[in-house]
């Protein structure tokens, strides 16, 4: 049997362990193939991670590198809108980078929202990309009684978009962008 | 004539040259196993790369590193006229061991060589510190130990016999109980002949309690403090008298203010080319003697606030780039702050590195034991968590951070747990955004840098969505 081959950087098992998942589905991921794919032995990888949980969190803190990313990327291009209804439209903005990005990384999305991995969301270094939009709420020009109702508003609306995610992965055909979109102003509507 | 490298290295640094320097210099490369190729390295890339050389007071900050470590030739093995010499550990204040120095003179070493090692070889020579190694493969102390750096350090250089035994260690069991089991360690394992004396403040104050303003403890801490120099200045032969002391206490005050100023400066400046890791250089003499004592990283500091002084005053500011604060600032890689500057964010000060207004309060008691006990009190790394918390809290109004870092010392038992403790209770107080980092500050083998690059990223990304969120007008 040849050599284990060494990993330059541990980041490719991340990087190798997302695509895996992306394409295979979490459930399909184990130990042995993602060394296999790496072209090491299953020990080999033991020797850079030291359990499966750990490489799930790291695929988990890539995917909302990469959400965030492009919310933020879009926010920059449009930066133009926020002026009047600010909030609404960087909500909006937000919601259909969110969509876009579920439904380009369905299974990395799951992995992420995942309610049965609770455990990611109370881990330190995690938590500020689960409490994002509280978090950025916190420096809202506002008074503290504005800025709390505005933050709630922004997570509520953050939890319906989820709900709408949930919903277009079940339809097989995807429910039309004019149609999310009424149910998104409506929500802005509701909420602002 | 090629210029010899080693020499050339201290030009570099803008020595002054000197045959006494020089030598001293090339024993201790031979001491510490440094090689021309470590230092043409860090001549040509390294330093220019990660430290702003030209930036007034950031070349003399690394003279005193360099002195620093260079007076450890007067203890090494190879010297055949050993000085009287204690060795101190972290977390402590260092007033005590100025004290002792005060009394014995010059002429003896009062320092911690194992921080000065770690920083020079991290931040000077960008090596990992090869004592940690030592540590792990030939003394017993696995990785799986946990053991702090510092602490491996300890173990490997004094195992190896790189440096001479001290006449004592004066170990400050302050809150982590590690530096004492080190100590045991090195005399059950390596050396019978290993002195320490440990000092031991248990971690037993209610949640919230106010440390320095328990009278009995501000008592134990003092007749503790006043045992230990009065049994370490017997070992040596000093006898160190309340002058020694008050002198040590003004000299630390002195120079907490100056640092006190420069953090303020740092906070204040748009774009500083003075940042977190210089902060944390300068600033380690408040928890760590200097064996060659004060001045030449005082002079740094002055020369450091002068130049933001002269920014300030003739409005050269720059545009506000997003500041953070960290527990502590990450000095020992200094990447890492480069890494988020790239990225248009600096790291500026370490909540334990930094004062509060009640450390900088004026003295009004007249016994020097019970100053220094009241000083160290107040110390955030002496008190219980809340305590602690509400200080960092302090130190965040003052100086403004747009969001705090916590973390970096996954590997530290006592403070790898307590930062965890920290980060959401001071979020909760301040309302500033915290962020939490795995790692290890003192042993580059346990970062990796694309890991932490997209944590960085993530962070940094944040912090450019908070300056857009915070400029939308509510109505």
């Amino acid at each position: 049997m040849g050599r284990s081959r060494l990993i330059k950087d541990k980041w490719q098992i991340v990087e190798t362990a997302f695509n895996l998942i992306e394409a295979e589905g979490l459930d399909n991921l184990s130990a042995r193939k993602l060394a296999k794919n790496l072209g090491i032995s299953t020990m080999t990888l033991y020797n850079y991670v030291p359990n499966m949980a750990a490489i799930e969190k790291e695929v988990v803190l890539m995917g909302f590198n990469k959400l965030y990313r492009r919310i933020l990327g879009e926010v920059e291009k449009r930066r133009g809108e926020l002026g009047e209804n600010g909030i609404r439209s960087f909500c909006r903005i937000s919601a259909w980078e969110k969509i876009e990005f579920a439904e380009n990384y369905s299974e990395i999305y799951t992995l992420m929202f995942d309610p049965k991995r609770s455990g990611l969301k109370k881990d330190l270094e995690l938590m500020p990309f689960y409490n994002y939009y509280n978090k950025i709420s916190m420096v809202l020009n506002a008074d503290d009684k504005r800025r709390e109702s505005i933050s709630k508003s922004i997570s509520l609306f953050d939890y319906i978009i989820n709900g709408i995610i949930i919903e277009r992965s079940k339809e097989r055909e995807k429910t039309c962008k004019e149609e999310t979109n009424k149910l998104i102003d409506y929500a802005l509507e509701c909420l602002f | 004539m090629k210029k010899n490298v080693k020499i050339s290295f201290l030009e570099y640094l803008g020595f002054e040259e000197s045959k006494e320097l020089n030598d001293k210099w090339l024993q201790t490369t031979r001491m510490f196993g440094i090689k021309n190729s470590d230092l043409k390295k860090a001549m040509d890339e390294m330093l220019p790369k990660y430290w702003k050389m030209e930036t007034p007071g950031v070349k003399d900050m690394l003279r005193a590193y360099m002195l620093e470590l260079m007076d450890l030739t007067r203890v090494g093995e190879d010297n055949s006229e050993p000085v009287k010499s204690v060795y101190g550990v972290v977390p402590s204040i260092a007033t005590s061991y100025y004290a002792l120095r005060n009394a014995a003179g010059q002429s003896s070493y009062v320092g911690y060589p194992y921080l000065i090692i770690s920083t020079v070889f991290s931040s000077v020579l960008f090596k990992t510190n090869p004592f940690i190694g030592q540590a792990e493969n030939d003394a017993g102390i696995s990785y799986g130990c946990k053991h702090c750096g510092l602490n491996k350090t300890r173990i490997g250089l004094n195992c190896k016999s790189v440096i001479r035994n001290p006449d004592v260690v004066w170990s400050w069991g302050h809150t982590c109980d590690e530096a004492p089991k080190t100590d045991e360690f090195i005399k059950s394992n390596c050396n019978k002949d290993w002195r320490y004396i440990v000092t031991r403040l248990p971690h037993d104050t209610h949640f919230g309690e106010k440390d320095d303003e328990i009278a009995d403890r501000v008592e134990y801490v003092a007749a503790s403090i006043k045992d230990g120099i009065a049994e370490i200045g017997k070992i040596i032969g000093v006898n160190v008298k309340e002058e020694h002391i008050w002198q040590a206490i003004k000299q630390e005050r002195d120079f907490m203010e100056k640092i006190d100023r420069l953090n303020s400066l740092v906070s204040m400046v748009g774009k500083a080319d003075i940042t977190g890791n210089e902060l944390s250089l300068v600033s380690q003499p408040i928890h760590i003697p200097f064996s060659t004592g004060l001045e030449n990283i005082e002079s740094s500091v002055d020369k450091m606030i002068g130049h933001l002084e002269s920014v300030c005053k003739n409005g050269e500011e720059g545009e506000k780039r997003p500041k953070v604060g960290c527990y502590f600032v990450p000095f020992s890689v200094p990447w890492v702050a480069k890494m988020f500057e790239d990225k248009g964010v600096d790291l500026v000060f370490s909540t334990t590195l930094s004062m509060t207004d009640k450390q900088m309060e004026d003295m009004n008691i007249d016994n020097p034991y019970k100053q220094i006990a009241m000083d160290w009190l107040k110390m955030p790394l002496a008190v219980n968590g809340l305590n602690e918390a509400d200080m960092i809290c302090q130190k965040i109004r003052r100086y403004k951070p747009d969001a705090m870092v916590f973390g970096l010392f996954s590997f530290d038992r006592w403070l790898g747990a307590h930062q965890k403790l920290m980060v959401n209770m001071v979020e909760k107080e301040t309302g500033v955004p915290h962020f939490y980092i795995e790692g290890d500050i003192w042993d580059e083998k346990n970062f990796n840098s694309s890991n932490l690059e997209t944590r960085i990223d993530s962070l940094c990304d944040f912090l450019k969505m908070n300056k857009i969120i915070s400029e939308i007008v509510i109505k």
